[in-house]
C-alpha cells in the first residue's frame, strides 16, 4: 500500500457503486478498508498526537462507516467524506468526553448534543494549527494566520492541511460543496487582507 | 464585495462550486504546497502501525464474514420455505384417544429420580434434625424452658 503524503484526494468515479458492492462482497469490503484505512487514520492523528487515542478513534470511525456500508443506509455522495465527518465528530467528542480543552474558536455550547453541525465544524484542533503553520516559510503568512477568524482558519486547514477536495471537505463540515467554495473564497480573501495589513505594519 | 454576491442563491445549486478568483491563486498555490510539506513532515507519525492495520482488518472483516453468513442463511430459509400450497394436516381434524399420549406427555421427561427430589428430601432430613436438636436441648435443660 503506498502511502499518501502528498494528497487525501479520493477517486470519486464509482466510490458509492463500489460501497454498494461492498454490501455482499467480502473482497469489495477488504478494499475499501484498505483504501480509507490510511487516509482516516492520517486525517486523526493530525489532531490527536496520543497513537492510542488516534487508533481507537480510527478503528470507532472505521466500524461505523462500514456499518453504514452493510446496512445500505450511507447517505453521503462519498464515503470518503462520511467517514471524514464521523472522524471530526469523534475528534470532538473524545475532546469533550475527556474533559479536555475544547478546540479554540469554539464555544462549549456548540458542542451539546443535537448541534452536529458545529460539532463537526469544531476540528480545528491546535495540534493540526501548530503543525501546518511549522511548514509555512513565509513568516508573515505564519503571522497573517492568527489575524483571521477561526472559522475561516478551520477551512483552509481542511483544504490545504488535510488536502481534502471540496466533496470531502464539504462532508466534514456538514455543508454543501457550493458552501464550502465560498467559504474558503471567504478564508482566502480575509487571509490575504491580513497578509496585506502585516506588509503594511512592517513598512 | 464578497465572491458569492455575484451568485443569485435562488438560482444556485448546491453543488456548483465557486471559482477562485484569479489574485487568490498564487495564495492558494502557496498554501497546497505548506499543506503537501506538512503532510510530509507528519508522515511518520500519521501512518497507522502494522500491528494496528492487521488486527483491525481482521476484526472487521470477520464482523463483515459473520453478517455475510448469518444473511446468507437468512436468505437461504426464505427463499427454501414452502414453495408449494401446503397440504391439510389431517391429524388436527381427529379426536384424540384418552389412552393415547399426547404431545405434552411425549415431551416430558420420564419419571425417576431427579435432582430437585434430592434436594427437597435432603432439605426435609435437615429441618427434623435440627427440630430433634431443639427438643433434645430443650430436654436436657441447655435450653431453658
Amino acid at each position: 500500500m503506498a502511502p499518501d503524503v502528498h494528497s487525501s484526494h479520493l477517486d470519486s468515479s464509482g466510490e458509492l457503486e463500489r460501497a454498494t458492492r461492498a454490501q455482499t462482497d467480502p473482497g469489495a469490503f477488504a478494499r475499501l478498508f484498505d483504501e480509507y484505512l490510511p487516509r482516516v487514520y492520517a486525517f486523526v492523528a493530525r489532531r490527536v498526537e496520543d497513537r492510542g487515542a488516534a487508533e481507537e478513534l480510527t478503528a470507532a470511525t472505521l466500524n461505523r462507516a462500514l456499518q453504514a456500508v452493510r446496512s445500505g443506509s450511507l447517505q453521503e455522495s462519498s464515503f470518503g467524506g462520511f467517514a471524514y465527518r464521523v472522524a471530526a465528530s469523534a475528534i470532538v467528542d473524545r475532546v469533550r468526553r475527556a474533559g479536555r480543552v475544547i478546540p479554540s474558536g469554539v464555544r462549549a455550547a456548540d458542542l451539546d448534543e443535537g448541534n452536529d453541525r458545529s460539532v463537526a465544524e469544531a476540528i480545528g484542533a491546535d495540534a493540526a494549527a501548530r503543525a501546518f503553520a511549522a511548514a509555512v516559510d513565509r513568516n508573515v503568512l505564519r503571522r497573517s494566520f492568527e489575524a483571521i477568524p477561526d472559522a475561516h482558519f478551520r477551512v483552509i486547514l481542511l483544504r490545504y492541511f488535510d488536502g481534502l477536495d471540496t466533496r470531502e471537505a464539504s462532508a466534514a463540515l456538514g455543508c454543501s460543496h457550493k458552501s464550502f467554495s465560498i467559504r474558503l473564497n471567504r478564508a482566502l480573501r480575509a487571509l490575504s487582507s491580513a497578509l496585506d495589513d502585516e506588509a503594511n505594519s512592517a513598512a | 464585495m464578497r465572491p458569492d454576491d455575484l451568485i443569485d442563491p435562488a438560482d444556485a445549486e448546491p453543488d456548483a462550486l465557486v471559482l477562485l478568483p484569479v489574485d487568490l491563486r498564487p495564495l492558494d498555490a502557496e498554501l497546497e504546497q505548506s499543506g503537501a510539506r506538512a503532510r510530509l513532515m507528519l508522515h511518520g507519525r500519521t501512518q497507522p502501525t502494522r500491528y494496528f492495520v492487521i488486527d483491525l482488518r481482521a476484526r472487521l472483516l470477520s464482523e463483515e464474514a459473520a453478517d455475510a453468513t448469518a444473511g446468507g442463511a437468512g436468505n437461504h430459509m426464505i427463499s427454501g420455505a414452502s414453495p408449494g400450497p401446503r397440504e391439510p394436516f389431517e391429524a388436527r381434524g381427529q379426536p384424540i384417544a384418552p389412552a393415547a399420549p399426547t404431545v405434552i406427555a411425549q415431551a416430558a421427561a420420564p419419571a425417576g429420580p431427579m435432582a430437585f427430589f434430592d434436594a427437597r428430601l435432603a432439605l426435609f432430613v435437615a429441618a427434623v434434625a435440627s427440630a430433634a436438636l431443639i427438643l433434645g436441648a430443650i430436654g436436657s435443660g441447655v435450653i431453658p424452658r
